[in-house]
């Protein structure tokens, strides 16, 4: 994977060592574990069957990654909060750490760099220096262009965060699969939804 | 120690789940009152709904403050609300100071193993838009949740 | 560089071969995708966010597949069962959506097993002919060096290796001899039971059992499937994936057979599933010639 160093913002840094210890040591102590290798291959085996049963139209295969990949997020949430007993975070910046630093680290055992903060600090991206669904993945010339390999992960994302009443636009937007330096996940707050209440009680 | 009922609430106010185990209509065939335990669970649901509007407004904005337990002089509610929205609610006596632990337990072995990780099990259980806002009627059906909490709660009960 | 044998796809050389577009021998495969940065130093990237990278040049020669070393330690080890469980969970969804009956999705979840079974017997045996010791000299740290971050096993006796990463030798140079092919049924078969076992679920099968009936039988036991534990109550067999990894193994092994699951709970352990081998007439016969 590309050795690309990602400038971060400094994003409530107080906090940072202590979510990265925490983090540590769920996935350290807490966390059942599998091989990673027959989890990128059976990722590699989803993929190629989509890429089969939708006659290579990737456009169709990234929506059906992001589709498979959204009602992953509405459940792995719970399997999240359940593990770390995390409250909502306050701010976009405190989402970004939870999941850069939390998430992908108890989930995928990776720490997804965050950067790329727009100036209104309603969108950031997560550099994937590593990425365990695309380990030993190159794409055929014809699915170069259009398809977005590790697209199930927008999914995740977009499914969870809209869990905690996020409601976010999360897409790729380079892939070091494609020959890009980077493999850059872009996530857009769009607006925090409102907590449903009881049929006339507003 | 005794433990009453437990109830789950979701993120569209229905409650998806109830067992109560004072109410013994017919033991024998181990069916509730299901009329009542609605009603029950509606005001259950208001009641911890304000109180819970409420104690976070009594806290300050940045500071998170969450309802824990309602005592009555008859009985205690411990509560675990997720981030997700979902509620976790025991009704117990009045010897029980806290029951927290019990209740993540609930969550994140019994609920999450067995519906969460379980592909045939709904997780959001309104399948429609008139289902939501307390308007929703479905509950967890799945064997072996119901198990595993009549397994984990029943020692519990009295 | 040394010389080198051919040995695609298992050193970790990141220099790049100016003016290299086919197929050199000496190199071995070479990345092929159309828009990639042929040369570092010279050509900047082209790609899309190609910005300002002609100062970071180092960075223009991307790794390919490669370059990737095969050591198993290389990369990252493990991921969480959860999203493992998940990303299963929707491979099953998948072939559910896209069938008409159980034997469909089994067949389905069979074939994606077996994609996976065709690709682990070269690798696993090229990782089994590695000598045991290879990997713990200090000449061959370099290989955990993209991981000693995250490897909590390995951080402190590799925590000096981190500054070094060009001269990352290639695993087979600790190789003395390939292992030998394993002829015999019995042999194959406890290959699956001990290593291809061990590398899917971190344990030996339970137990590996010649049929007293069918001499082209035999049964693989595993007591709590790894894979299917939490899907529950369904006339679908789940484990119909793994029955597609072995075959697959066996497939690419001269091993034509094929694999079916039956549930065989006992009181302790509900799940337990056996899995049955069945040899193809051919394996018997060959297996008699050779006698």
């Amino acid at each position: 994977m590309s050795a690309s160093t990602n400038s971060v913002p400094n994003s409530s840094t107080g906090s940072k060592k202590s979510l990265k210890a925490f983090s540590d040591d769920i996935w350290k102590n807490k966390t059942a574990k599998i091989n990673a290798e027959l989890f990128t291959l059976t990722y590699g085996s989803i993929v190629s069957q989509l890429c089969t049963d939708y006659e290579r139209d990737f456009v169709k295969v990234n929506n059906q990654l992001f589709l498979m990949g959204y009602n992953i997020g509405m459940r792995l949430i719970e399997d999240f909060l359940a593990r770390t007993a995390l409250p909502r975070c306050e701010s976009l910046a405190k989402t970004s750490e939870v999941v850069s630093k939390c998430a992908f680290k108890i989930f995928l055992n990776v720490t997804p760099q965050v950067g790329n903060w727009s100036s209104s600090q309603d969108a950031f991206s997560l550099f994937l220096d590593e990425n365990p669904l695309s380990d030993f993945v190159e794409l055929p010339m014809d699915a170069a262009k259009e398809l977005w390999y590790s697209n199930i992960l927008c999914g995740v994302l977009k499914g969870a965060l809209e869990m905690v009443q996020m409601d976010c636009d999360v897409f790729f937007t380079s892939d070091v699969l494609k020959g890009d330096q980077t493999t850059e996940l872009r996530v857009k707050l769009n607006r925090v939804l409102k907590d449903e209440i009881p049929a006339g009680e507003d | 120690m005794a433990i009453y009922s437990f109830w789950i609430f979701d993120r569209h106010c229905n409650c998806i789940f109830d067992r109560e185990w004072t109410l013994k209509t017919n033991p024998s065939s181990g069916t509730t009152n299901s009329k009542l335990n609605e009603d029950t669970a509606k005001l259950l649901y208001g009641m911890i709904f304000s109180l819970r509007s409420i104690s976070q407004k009594l806290g300050s904005l940045d500071s998170f403050n969450e309802i824990r337990t309602i005592a009555t002089a008859k009985y205690r509610a411990h509560i675990l609300c997720t981030a997700s929205g979902l509620w976790f609610v025991l009704l117990s006596d009045l010897k029980q100071e806290d029951l927290s632990q019990v209740l993540r337990y609930l969550y994140s072995e019994i609920y999450v193993k067995t519906v969460v990780y379980n592909w045939l099990s709904p997780v959001d259980f309104a399948e429609t838009a008139n289902e939501k806002r307390g308007q929703g009627f479905r509950k967890i059906r799945n064997r072996q949740f119901l198990l595993a909490v009549e397994q984990f709660l029943g020692p519990m009960v009295n | 560089m040394k010389q080198k044998i051919i040995n695609p796809s298992t050193s970790v050389n990141t220099a790049t071969h100016p003016g290299s577009t086919g197929y050199d021998y000496t190199m071995g495969p070479q990345q092929t995708l159309p828009d990639l940065p042929v040369s570092s130093g010279t050509i900047a990237a082209s790609g899309t966010n190609g910005g300002s990278s002609t100062a970071a040049s180092a960075h223009t020669s991307l790794p390919s597949v490669y370059n990737g070393s095969l050591h198993p330690h290389a990369h990252n080890q493990h991921v969480s069962l959860a999203a493992f469980a998940f990303l299963f969970q929707e491979l099953i969804s998948q072939a559910r959506n896209a069938s008409k009956s159980v034997s469909e999705i089994e067949m389905r979840l069979h074939r994606n097993g077996y994609h996976i079974g065709i690709r682990l017997l070269e690798l696993l045996n090229f990782r089994s002919s590695v000598s045991p010791g290879f990997g713990s000299t200090s000449s061959s740290r370099a290989f955990f060096s993209k991981t000693s971050i995250n490897s909590s096993s390995n951080t402190l006796a590799l925590n000096n290796a981190l500054t070094t990463t060009q001269d990352e030798p290639s695993l087979a140079q600790g190789i003395s001899h390939m292992k030998r092919r394993d002829l015999k049924p019995v042999e194959i078969l406890q290959f699956i039971h001990s290593t291809v076992w061990t590398y899917l679920f971190g344990r030996v099968s339970d137990d590996l059992v010649k049929s007293s009936e069918r001499d082209n039988e035999y049964m693989l036991v595993d007591s709590a499937p790894m894979l299917s534990q939490f899907i529950s109550s369904t006339n679908v067999q789940c484990d119909f994936f793994v029955c597609g990894i072995i075959e697959g193994i066996l497939d690419s092994a001269s091993f034509p057979c094929n694999v079916t699951i039956h549930s065989v709970p006992e009181p302790n352990f509900q799940q337990r599933a056996v899995f049955v081998v069945r040899f193809e007439q051919q394996v018997l016969e060959r297996e008699a010639l050779r006698a």
